[in-house]
């Protein structure tokens, strides 16, 4: 009798590992679904509660945005005024379905893919600030980078003295190997110039500087107007 | 089933939720590999194989196989199969199984973010090893 219940269980086991191995491997986003579903705080959506402190932050955090872009054209336009690009690139609104689960990476799965015209190394935009670029790209969905990924490094500009440096990622990314005695002050705002991203993207404002720990250049810590663990749909750039 | 099959389903979705939350709030705690290093003692190979699959479906993040994930999948099976040979206690195996289950995880995918930073990676071990207590105390 419990010779046939245990044999029992096995087939339901066998049964159920069939089920989940076809469903990894063929149909993903069930899985997507379940998570979303599951990442769901009580009080709402994921990433959104409907407390009025919250939609004061949110509201804060947008106005911030705003402040930023701002500033980094203007910074633009003292600098590079005549290298400012003369058409704007379409822009694909994508929703985020996915997250990495763990704390070694910071990747972001949209629901656009090839087929909607991305490709990789594709700037990622979020409230009109960069957030990072497209990594892989599939038929149906890619996987962005985030500027919080450890790996992931761009070169970049800071402030209207447009003082080059090297955006570092990380939980807390950091602009390494600017130049000593660059014009780079609390306030400045941190934009793009690396190749294939538009030039100009607004990225972080600078919060401090200093020196580094081997004394030939200086550091700068950064703000951001966002927080990545909550976004929910961002702009790929064709 | 057995009802102690249908409470470990119930543990490992508790456990993804926590999980998700606590890094929509930036803190990340593997909750999820805590409770299925502990499945390892209590569950056979092939019930601990469908609680893996489970885990995987909910938390791969892109359409292929990657790595990472793998070496997720691969932590719980490991620990079942030390279990058995070695036949440890629960009070001294789990806490074991999770410390050395984390350990091998930082160490396959971010060994040099794991040796500049210790912090997260003792956060991490001390929310799992206290999770994997509640876990086993339930399952007991």
């Amino acid at each position: 009798m419990g010779r046939k219940r245990v044999s029992n269980d096995h087939w339901i086991s066998g049964a159920l590992i069939i089920i989940l191995a076809a469903l990894i491997f063929f149909v993903p986003s069930y899985g997507w679904d379940l998570r979303a579903w599951l990442s769901r705080t009580p009080g709402g959506p994921s990433g959104q509660t409907s407390t009025a402190t919250d939609a004061s932050s949110s509201e804060d955090q947008t106005l911030a945005a705003e402040n930023d872009i701002l500033a980094s054209q203007l910074a633009e336009l003292q600098v590079v005024a005549s290298e400012l690009p003369t058409s704007t690139a379409g822009e694909i609104r994508a929703m985020v379905y996915s997250r990495y689960p763990l704390n070694f990476r910071n990747q972001l799965l949209t629901n656009a893919g090839s087929d909607s015209g991305v490709a990789s190394g594709a700037a990622v935009m979020f409230q009109g600030m960069l957030i990072g670029r497209v990594q892989t790209v599939f038929s149906n969905t890619s996987l962005v980078q985030t500027i919080f990924d450890n790996v992931f490094k761009m070169p970049v500009r800071i402030g209207s003295g447009g003082a080059d440096g090297l955006l570092e990622g990380g939980s807390y990314p950091t602009i390494g190997s600017i130049a000593i005695g660059a014009a780079v002050a609390p306030g400045d705002i941190v934009y793009s110039a690396a190749p294939g991203i538009p030039y100009g993207l607004p990225i972080a404002q600078v919060v401090a500087t200093s020196t580094s720990a081997d004394s030939l250049f200086e550091q700068a810590t950064l703000a951001f107007p966002y927080d990545v663990n909550n976004i929910e749909t961002v702009l790929i750039m064709k | 089933m057995r009802l102690k099959f249908i409470l470990a389903i119930l543990v490992l979705l508790l456990a993804c939720a926590l999980q998700f939350w606590f890094a929509a709030a930036g803190v990340f705690i593997n909750f999820i590999l805590g409770a299925l290093i502990v499945f390892a003692f209590y569950f056979d190979i092939w019930e601990l194989v469908v609680f893996v699959l489970f885990a995987i479906l909910v938390i791969n993040w892109q359409p292929t196989p990657s790595i990472d994930i793998f070496v997720f999948a691969i932590i719980p099976i490991v620990a079942y199969g030390f279990y058995k040979i070695f036949a440890w206690t629960l009070w001294a195996g789990i806490p074991v199984a999770i410390v050395c289950g984390f350990f091998l995880l930082y160490l396959v995918i971010a060994p040099a973010a794991f040796l500049s930073d210790l912090v997260p990676f003792l956060g991490d071990i001390l929310g799992g090893l206290i999770f994997g207590g509640a876990v086993a105390f339930i399952l007991k």
